[in-house]
């Protein structure tokens, strides 16, 4: 069988409706065999296409989706996962905001804590000359840390 | 009862009605399926899980297509989604010898209505990328019009037009090698 060049234009002209055929390649199909072939050939791709038996359950395979979605709606379980699922990305939210919002309440504790540290180191300098007796014994006693501030901001 | 109004009461929290959709949608999504996988039993499992992300996710159902152009968009990528997870490299489940075909060479009737023609157009077809079988199957097969299939691959109908014809042209490529008209 010799390959014609026309066979390049044959995918276009076997898909269209028989009348939309050029009558130059009309006249040409009559005589060349290769195009023949090939015009056959996808003929009968097309019935082929439309033949496709498959062998489905399809019955028995409804009646257990139709079961498993109605499963899904009396469980509980599968609801809240359901909800979960649709709710997942609020879920997340919050327990990002709320993660963030106890970083900064450690952040604002953490500085306080600094502050306190440094009034603890520069009550060392603090001028004892004017506290009376019990609070220069106290002073000269190991005493707390806490104890110490209290008398420093104390307004005895 | 509309389809619409039938998705609405879904929405709404008339879970019972989905049924109706199953029955309506079931043999395309089916079809659809079995025809990319070719395995009966993996048809199955992915036409439920199928249904079940529709029913899962009717609500992000937008009316903006036909439910059946959703349904078959959500079975196109369970199928996907499928040859992804399983890994598999060879996505062909039709595999078959086909015979010599050299005595049909002088009778090309004979040979367009022979049992070994019809083996040769399911390896085909199966054999075509992903990307024009898709396109095949829903056009030569299941009668989708071109805005339908545009809709479901989303891509623009002229996409849709390109792939149609590469996938028919490779098939004619394959028929040619095959019947030993070229290497």
């Amino acid at each position: 069988m010799k390959k014609c060049e026309y066979s390049k234009f044959i995918v276009d002209y076997a898909y269209r409706a028989e009348n939309d055929i050029a009558r130059e390649f009309s006249e040409h199909l009559k005589n060349c065999e290769y195009c023949q072939l090939l015009w056959k050939f996808h003929k009968k791709l097309q019935i082929e296409n439309q033949n496709i038996l498959i062998n489905q359950s399809s019955d028995d395979l409804k009646e257990r989706i139709k079961l498993a979605i109605n499963r899904r709606n009396t469980s509980n379980l599968d609801f809240a996962y359901i909800m979960i699922n649709r709710h997942i990305k609020i879920i997340a939210s919050i327990v990002i905001l709320l993660l963030a919002l106890s970083v900064v309440i450690n952040i604002m504790n953490f500085s306080k804590l600094y502050e306190a540290k440094n009034i603890d180191n520069s009550i060392n300098f603090v001028d004892t000359s004017d506290l009376n007796e019990q609070h220069k014994k106290i002073i000269n006693s190991e005493i707390t840390k806490d104890l110490l501030l209290e008398i420093a901001f104390s307004n005895e | 009862m509309n389809e619409s109004e039938i998705i609405k009461r879904v929405i709404d929290g008339a879970t019972q009605e989905f049924n109706k959709l199953v029955e309506a949608h079931f043999d395309s999504v089916y079809r659809v399926i079995f025809l990319y996988v070719k395995n009966p039993e993996i048809t199955e499992d992915l036409t439920q899980d199928t249904f079940m992300k529709a029913f899962t996710n009717i609500a992000a159902f937008r009316f903006k297509s036909s439910f059946k152009t959703w349904l078959i968009r959500i079975a196109i990528n369970t199928v996907k989604d499928y040859f992804r997870k399983s890994s598999i490299k060879n996505r062909y489940f039709v595999k078959c010898e086909l015979m010599e075909i050299q005595d049909f060479r002088s009778k090309p009737d004979e040979l367009l209505e022979s049992l070994e023609f019809k083996k040769f157009l399911d390896v085909a077809i199966s054999e075509l990328p992903e990307k024009l079988r898709i396109v095949y199957i829903l056009r030569e097969q299941e009668k989708y019009s071109y805005e339908e299939i545009a809709d479901i691959i989303k891509k623009p109908i002229g996409t849709v037009e390109s792939r149609l014809f590469n996938a028919r042209k490779i098939i004619q490529q394959k028929f040619l090698k095959w019947i030993g008209e070229e290497k």
